[in-house]
């Protein structure tokens, strides 16, 4: 079914079925009711392509059989129930648990489990399995879920500023070494690795190092100036990161869903523990420190993460990492989904 | 500590956009104010007794072989029409004035704009005081880590004084430029692995750790003098202004000592808080890199060496939680 056919369906029907690519806000409409959304998750081992070509092999929450690093976005509002079908392939049992509620399901290797449950409130989530003191949610099997706030199709909660598009920026990153164990081992090595014995070597933002993110419309922001753009932030990855904005300081609206009513911080620096969730705006302003003034000209800023180990891509090809541009004044290429 | 290794993968300019003095225009003929910064490669720092070779900028033409650690600090005011001038002669790199968001062409990143070698001038207008940093954006990761790294102070319209919101005045001032230092990296060359192959540089294990150039040993002997340079020297009711930059690469856990009293956070990352944030006495503030804090102290309690004590986290963090991988004291003598 193609997305836009989804959409009619979504939009009339008691239970629909999430696709992966979800829906970007201008496609985005609110429905009038809640609805119960399927969800298949497949867990998967598979190999992933790195930016410099070398290949990994992660564990995934997929729609397929191919593994999709990360995992489908779910994308819900306010009011629904989300059924997920987990499909365990593996040779270990696997878990998905929303961060920052209780709702966790375990599967047992080889196995399979539906469970349901009513959404929380309008926010970002990331859901993971919570295994091996981290070591299976690093490996990939991690993904987003987004709640719109019933009513809304601009705003993340009631009462936050506006937006013209969002984005869903999911962090991530690859320990080469780990990887190869899984390869030689099976799934079930998850227990057997070290959480402390971590070297991250390839560093995502949606499964992708720059300068593939620039080409991804899901990852690149653009806009027209004043065309404000949600970001919300997660952490699946394995690293303390610091994500730093050039061209325009963020307003933090939300931090591991508390949502900031008023008083809200600008940041240039927006720090992500591993699991934490951040929902902020870009406000594509014109670069307030430029002289002269910006009008309407195009302005492309790199947003990076500042721990600067993530700038690279295995040991050095600095900067292909964790890094994507923003480009301020200008419309994009393709409206992006979540 | 010498290199005994030199491990860099494949060097080049892969990736980087090499000018030679490209010039542009938008330059204003009377700047209010303008800063020379020349880059130099040869340094050397003590840190905690350790010499350390470091990289960093000198202020004005030349002295391309050594200079200070960390670079010397631009201040401005805010409103000012600035010119920061690059003078790097021999090997390509930039100037990005870190939270400063000025137009394209002069934020000082080789892919979005140019990696200069020769001459170039940034011009920017900073439009809200508080603190931020400059340092070099040419291989970032291992630029930055050598010491190319400065802070950068914009003060309100009523001048040095008076904090970022125009409105508080504080009686003493304290920069705080905080570091974690992995002294492998030191022994690398200008372009380490930045055409592929494998240089480390995803593998950071800091072990010194120094606030504005000086280690535990030197801030230890610093806290005894009579007008020391890193440690913070107060009279007690005197209102003082923190300016803490993380600079380094991994979180810092910041605990101030409950004799310092309450610890209010007037600003970060250059932007005034909505509401003055009061933690209250014996506060902690966690920061990761290139963060920026305006700190607010009104010590009420005479003590010497009244320790803020910064530990530094492993950014590997499988499990959620950071451990501490070093740490360091810098002091508050209040009279």
């Amino acid at each position: 079914m193609k997305r836009r056919d989804f959409l009619k369906f979504g939009a009339t029907a008691t239970t629909a079925t999430l696709v992966s690519g979800s829906v970007g806000l201008l496609s985005f409409s609110q429905r009038a009711s809640a609805s119960t959304i399927s969800v298949v998750l497949n867990a998967v081992a598979g190999d992933i392509t790195m930016v410099d070509g070398t290949s990994v092999r992660v564990l995934t929450f997929s729609q397929n059989n191919a593994p999709s690093f990360p995992g489908p976005t779910i994308l819900a509002q306010e009011g629904d129930s989300v059924q997920v079908t987990l499909n365990n392939s593996l040779d270990t049992s696997v878990v998905f648990a929303l961060g920052g509620t209780n709702i966790r399901q375990y599967v047992g290797a080889s196995s399979s489990v539906t469970t349901t449950f009513a959404v929380p409130r309008a926010g970002t989530y990331l859901y993971y399995d919570d295994q091996n003191n981290g070591v299976n949610r690093v490996l990939g099997l991690h993904g987003a879920l987004v709640v719109m706030p019933a009513g809304y199709s601009n705003q993340s909660f009631a009462g936050a500023p506006t937006f013209t598009r969002q984005y869903k920026w999911l962090i991530g990153s690859v320990d080469t070494n780990w990887s190869n164990q899984i390869r030689g081992n099976g799934a079930s090595y998850v227990s057997s690795l070290n959480p402390s014995s971590y070297q991250p070597r390839y560093f995502t933002l949606n499964g992708k190092s720059y300068p593939q993110t620039d080409n991804d419309s899901k990852t690149a922001p653009y806009g027209l100036y004043g065309q404000a753009a949600l970001i919300r932030l997660l952490n699946g990855g394995g690293m303390i990161n610091s994500p730093h904005f050039h061209g325009n300081h963020v307003e933090i609206l939300s931090v591991n869903q508390q949502n900031f009513t008023s008083n809200r911080k600008k940041k240039d620096v927006v720090s992500m523990f591993p699991m934490d969730t951040r929902d902020v705006l870009l406000p594509f302003i014109q670069p307030p420190d430029a002289y002269p003034p910006i009008t309407s000209q195009a302005q492309e800023f790199p947003m990076h993460c500042h721990s600067e180990m993530s700038q690279t891509a295995g040991g050095g090809q600095y900067p292909n990492g964790l890094h994507v541009c923003i480009n301020l004044g200008v419309a994009p290429p393709s409206e992006p989904t979540l | 500590m010498p290199c005994s290794h030199n491990i860099n993968g494949a060097g080049g300019t892969c990736g980087l956009n090499v000018r030679v003095s490209p010039t542009v225009g938008g330059l204003v003929s009377n700047p209010d104010a303008t800063f020379i910064r020349s880059p130099f490669m040869g340094g050397s720092a003590t840190i905690n007794g350790n010499a350390v070779k470091v990289w960093g900028f000198n202020d004005g033409y030349g002295g391309l072989q050594t200079g200070p650690f960390p670079s010397p600090t631009i201040r401005v005011r805010q409103g000012q029409i600035v010119h920061t001038k690059i003078y790097s002669p021999s090997m390509p790199h930039t100037i990005h004035h870190h939270g400063i968001e000025p137009q394209q062409i002069f934020d000082g990143v080789g892919h979005t704009s140019y990696d200069i070698l020769g001459f170039y001038t940034y011009q920017w207008r900073p439009h809200q005081a508080g603190t931020y940093m400059y340092h070099c954006h040419t291989n970032t990761v291992l630029h930055s880590e050598m010491g190319m790294y400065g802070a950068i102070i914009v003060d309100p319209p009523k001048g040095q004084g008076w904090a970022a919101d125009n409105s508080t005045q504080y009686n003493v001032e304290a920069l705080w430029v905080v570091d974690d230092i992995d002294t492998t990296w030191h022994c690398l060359d200008w372009d380490a692995a930045v055409c592929g192959g494998d240089a480390g540089l995803n593998n950071f294990n800091p072990n010194l750790f120094c606030i504005t150039g000086k280690g535990q040993a030197e801030l230890d002997a610093d806290a005894n003098l009579a007008t020391p340079k890193v440690a913070i020297k107060c009279s007690r009711g005197q209102t003082v202004l923190l300016r803490h930059i993380v600079a380094g690469y991994v979180a810092q856990r910041i605990t101030f000592d409950s004799r310092l009293g309450n610890v209010i956070v007037l600003a970060e990352d250059g932007r005034v808080l909505p509401q003055q944030n009061n933690l209250g006495s014996g506060a902690v503030i966690v920061g990761t890199s290139a963060e920026r804090f305006d700190i607010i102290l009104r010590p009420n309690t005479a003590g010497t060496k009244i320790p803020i004590t910064i530990e530094f986290l492993n950014y590997r963090c499988v499990s959620g939680t950071p451990s501490v991988i070093g740490s360091i004291k810098g002091y508050v003598n209040v009279t």
